[in-house]
């Protein structure tokens, strides 16, 4: 079909008010005024459709907005059907016409719905009355798919023919012509010997068969090479007394349609996996078995880009045990399963999935945290990238658990991606080197603890805090002069936790520092927590001054300390610190007495609180 | 001026199949001129190649010839008396030829004299000026040629039709769609075969759209196509097999009441069904004489490639994966006493059992290098009823029979 040569025009202007003339010119302004309300709503439905289109690309199926913009497109196409009647739309490059009046028009080749059509052949589209519901979302769906055709081996017309519509109607040209208005011409370069062996004629009645090339000298029959062969010489003649009864009977032709049914419903996939499968269960060389495990390697990439990533972990474990089974034969097949394992976890694949993981939330995170351990280090950069991409923590969660086990023995990559420019993601690799708690990483978590980011900084604390060495230990200690005081509190109660003296003697150092008493009341109550968390008995004396400072009648010296020397001493809970407070809970002082009753109170408070505090900090 | 030479008839054949040859080009060369005139100024750049060879190729003729006349009559191209042989590859060209001279009322032209650019560059400018809706395009053309001192390249009028020839006209459209779709689908399959074969990505849609007017064209009348499907050119034989068993297959699944999406894959699963073939050798694949062991095993592990060719096209779909089932098991045979044998397999899948019947009938009627003549569509039906019934599915072989009928188009009459 030749492409309309039909020049756009911009929507008529509905002529109301002008002055009556002839009863032809009456007529023809009235066409003119029906005409133009039929343009602007056959645009305005154009309209909602490309809203529709945009809608679904941004929102999962099951999305209540997009929804709205269905039921919208939905009630503009009935409507629209209803006044306008077909609906017959030109397809230019960048526009759609409709009655020769552009009714969309947008030159974005990316975007643009007439080029998405025009781009495929598409020169004409007919939206009949009549139009059914289920019509309207397969041709919807058609557009969204066409927009993937990347992926898949479709365009706009191979879709619209499968849908074989009743009341969408379209017309195209040729692959061959679109090239050629590209600007390509095919066949010009058609070499000369590509004209031997000569053309196919109509056959007709009576046909004469061209004749055979030539066969080998010596007039006996060769033997076929091809794939059918004869058993016996051809029969001349046709044997009428066969007798064989060509007409199918009802029954014959009721297995037939079972079968057809069968056909329909068939397990297309795991069939032809199962033919993989047995394929690479039989090569016997390198080079078969490679380009088999390829084969295999398209399969869980495509169970993967489905989401199934259960499926994909069966492949994967199916695809070693296979390796894993005639490496007893043959050694390197095994190293050729890693070598293709390793390849599906390739940033260009694997660093692409987060659109999918993003729409499937009923994946199994310990699922997929397997299936990530199973690819190993090699696919540990593309991990990393999906950091930044995926939008459930679960998903993120299973992803960094997946990290911390790859990454084990080679923290390279991981380092390497604290230089992200996202703050969650250098968060999130933080924990996961934390979580292996390498010795050497220090220094790299020390600059997480440089992190503009507090929750970056407060990361790297308790990364630092799960590493066994004098160099975290220093850095945790640095952490006491960071400018937020939430992170200075987390480096004094994670360096609690190693509970010990030198821990201890760190945070006492602190607190008796000139500027200690300068700070907030509730890190200075946080740091004598700590203290007592990690101190030992060698402090209760100093805390027992504090304590009981003063005279009967008499403070003697500052409450708040007082209290936080009884918190101090509660945390501690060597018998030893219990038995002063036990004496002193008794005090005839009241201030004494009561720092003890607040200090216990605060600790039983605190075992209780415990556990919800930080289940509310890993939620953040 | 008659020649008095005699020639032999060596030297006869060989100066036809030259005169046959540049005709070919000739027409190429001119569609792409016609072409490109259609998208750039014939003062642009990109005329100028097409431009070059179209004059020589002309030069060369006139030299050899003297005055040559290229005419359109029926659905062929003629140089002088001879037709020009169609392929795959020229009939886009050919067709287009005999299209744009149809609607100016040319039957072709008379090349008089060796042609100067300009001449050439007047002369497309008028061929695209010309006014096809006119009453009188042709003399309209003629004219302005005589006009413009274009002397060399004369028009021939069209000879007026006989009355009653509507029908005919009818006759020749849709045989002609049928041609096309058919040629597309050679096309396609070579391309397909050939892009696999080199590992190159590969283009289905080509080929689905190839397919998909195939279903079309037999959904609304079989037999155009089924005729096409008996001629057979052992050159392009790989993928003119390729077709056949493709169209064939989409008439016994048309036969079986097949929907309209389920007909597509299964033409496109069969015109796949050989794609491992590209994977072997052509001298092995044309080889005249026996094969050797490590031949066969090649030839018998072209299902097995097949699978691994399509599992390389981008997207594992229904298409994708019905295709490389029917790859794999068009050779399995209904009783199992095919090729590949390995473990564990099930039984073929209904579309593998089609595409078994139709590949066996198709290449038993084919001339092959190996066979002294090929079966009559008849006899191949005979001997696969008689010699193979046990490798077919019985109720497909039926179904077979019933679309083809008990003597298949090519079948010849009895003399």
């Amino acid at each position: 079909m030749a492409t309309p040569s039909v020049p756009s025009k911009s929507a008529p202007a509905p002529q109301v008010g002008a002055s009556p003339g002839s009863p032809e010119q009456k007529a023809e302004r009235i066409r003119d005024q029906v005409l133009a309300l039929d343009v602007k709503r056959v645009a305005d439905w154009i309209g909602a459709l490309v809203r529709t289109i945009k809608a679904s690309r941004t929102y999962p199926a099951n999305n209540p907005t997009l929804h709205k913009f269905q039921v919208e497109l939905e009630s503009r196409t009935w409507s629209c059907l209803k006044e306008v009647g077909d609906i017959t739309l030109i397809v230019q490059q960048f526009d759609l016409l409709y009655e020769n009046y552009s009714v969309y028009h947008n030159a974005d080749r990316n975007e643009s719905l007439a080029f998405r059509f025009y781009g495929d052949g598409v020169r004409e589209i007919t939206f009949r009355e009549g139009l059914e519901p289920h019509e309207l979302r397969a041709f919807m769906d058609v557009l969204k798919r066409a927009s993937e055709s990347a992926q898949v081996q479709d365009d706009v017309v191979t879709l619209l023919w499968e849908r074989d519509f009743r009341h969408i109607e379209y017309q195209f040209i040729p692959l061959e012509e679109l090239t050629e208005e590209s600007g390509q011409v095919p066949y010009a370069g058609s070499s000369a010997d590509e004209v031997e062996g000569g053309g196919i004629p109509w056959p007709s009645r009576g046909l004469v068969d061209e004749e055979p090339p030539p066969g080998p000298a010596g007039g006996k029959v060769p033997e076929r090479s091809d794939d059918w062969v004869p058993s016996v010489e051809m029969t001349p003649t046709w044997d009428a007394s066969l007798g064989v009864q060509f007409a199918l009977s009802d029954e014959e032709n009721a297995a037939l349609e079972t079968a057809i049914r069968d056909e329909e419903r068939r397990a297309l996939e795991s069939e032809v996996l199962e033919i993989v499968a047995t394929i690479l269960a039989a090569e016997d060389t390198p080079a078969g078995f490679l380009d088999s495990a390829s084969a295999f390697q398209r399969f869980i990439e495509h169970a993967i880009e489905e989401g199934a990533i259960g499926r994909a972990n069966e492949l994967l474990a199916r695809l070693r045990s296979i390796a894993a089974a005639r490496s007893q034969d043959q050694a390197e097949f095994q190293g050729i399963a890693e070598q293709v394992i390793r390849e599906i976890g390739r940033p260009s694949f694997l660093g692409q999935m987060a659109p999918t993981l993003n729409a499937h939330s009923e994946i199994d995170p310990g699922v997929m945290t397997n299936f990530l351990i199973q690819l190993g280090p090699s696919a540990a950069p593309a991990v990393c990238d999906l950091l930044g991409q995926v939008n459930h923590m679960k998903y993120r969660r299973a992803l960094c658990e997946a990290l911390a086990v790859s990454c084990r023995n080679d923290v390279e990559v991981l380092i390497e991606h604290l230089g992200d420019t996202r703050w969650y993601v250098i968060r999130n690799i933080v924990y996961v080197l934390g979580r292996i708690a390498h010795q050497g990483v220090e220094r790299a978590l020390d600059r997480a603890l440089h992190h503009e980011d507090v929750r970056v900084r407060k990361e790297a604390v308790r990364a630092l805090g799960n590493i066994e060495s004098p160099t975290a230990r220093a850095y945790l200690v640095s952490a006491f002069r960071d400018t937020d005081a939430g992170v200075r509190i987390q480096a004094a109660m994670t360096l609690a936790l190693k509970r010990d003296d030198r821990a201890a003697q760190s945070i006492l150092s602190l607190i008796q520092g000139q500027d200690f008493t300068r700070r907030d009341s509730n890190e200075r109550a946080a740091f004598f927590e700590a203290l007592g968390r990690c101190g030992s008995d060698s402090l209760v004396p100093r805390l027992e001054v504090m304590l009981t400072k003063g005279g009967l009648f008499r403070s003697g010296g500052n409450e708040e300390e007082r209290l936080h020397a009884a918190l101090a001493l509660a945390w501690l809970g060597t018998p030893s610190a219990i038995g002063i407070l036990n004496r002193e809970i008794g005090s005839k002082r009241d201030f004494v007495r009561k720092a003890v009753e607040t200090a216990l109170a605060s600790v039983r408070s605190a075992g209780m609180g415990r556990a919800e505090g930080s289940r509310a900090e890993d939620q953040e | 001026m008659s020649d008095t030479r005699t020639v032999s008839p060596t030297r006869q054949d060989e100066s036809a199949s030259r005169l046959i040859l540049q005709g070919r080009n000739l027409s190429i060369q001119l569609c792409v001129l016609v072409k490109t005139a259609r998208i750039h100024d014939v003062g642009n750049v990109a005329f100028q190649g097409p431009l070059t060879s179209f004059i020589e190729t002309v030069a060369q003729m006139w030299t050899a010839e003297g005055d040559f006349k290229l005419q359109a009559v029926g659905d062929f191209l003629y140089l002088n008396q001879h037709r020009l042989r169609v392929d795959a590859s020229s009939y886009p060209s050919y067709q287009f030829l005999i299209d744009e001279f149809r609607i100016r009322d040319l039957s072709g032209f008379s090349f008089t004299g060796k042609l100067t650019p300009p001449e050439v560059k007047k002369f497309v400018r008028l061929f695209l000026d010309v006014d096809v809706k006119s009453a009188t395009p042709y003399d309209d053309f003629a004219l302005a040629l005589g006009k413009l001192s274009v002397q060399h390249l004369v028009p021939i009028r069209t000879v007026v039709p006989q009355h009653g020839t509507v029908s005919v006209e009818e006759v020749r459209d849709s045989r002609k769609a049928a041609k096309r779709s058919f040629y597309r689908a050679i096309e396609s399959a070579r391309t397909v075969m050939l892009s696999a074969r080199d590992h190159r990505p590969v283009d289905l849609r080509k080929a689905k759209r190839a397919v998909q007017s195939i279903v079309d064209l037999i959904l609304e009348e079989e037999f155009s196509l089924l005729g096409l499907t008996a001629i057979k050119n052992h050159d392009e034989y790989t993928f003119q097999h390729c077709v056949n068993v493709s169209i064939l297959s989409i008439a016994v699944g048309q036969r079986l009441g097949l929907s309209k999406k389920m007909l597509g894959e299964l033409g496109v699963a069969a015109l796949l069904h050989d794609l491992g073939k590209a994977s072997i050798p052509p001298w092995v694949l044309n080889k005249p004489g026996k094969l050797t062991n490590e031949e066969w095993k090649l030839m018998l592990d072209h299902p097995v490639q097949g699978v691994k060719m399509i599992a390389r096209m981008r997207g594992l779909n229904d298409l994708a994966l019905r295709s490389m089932i029917v790859a794999y098991e068009h050779h399995i045979n209904y009783d199992k006493s095919g090729y590949p044998q390995l473990e564990g397999h099930l039984d073929q899948s209904l579309f593998s059992r089609i595409v078994a019947i139709v590949d066996c009938f198709d290449a038993m009627t084919a001339h092959r290098a190996y066979r002294k003549s090929a079966f009559p569509p008849y006899a191949a039906l005979h001997q696969i009823i008689a010699q193979n019934r046990d490798k077919f599915d019985p109720l497909l072989l039926k179904a077979f029979i019933n679309t083809v009928g008990m003597y298949p188009a090519g079948t010849r009459s009895p003399s």
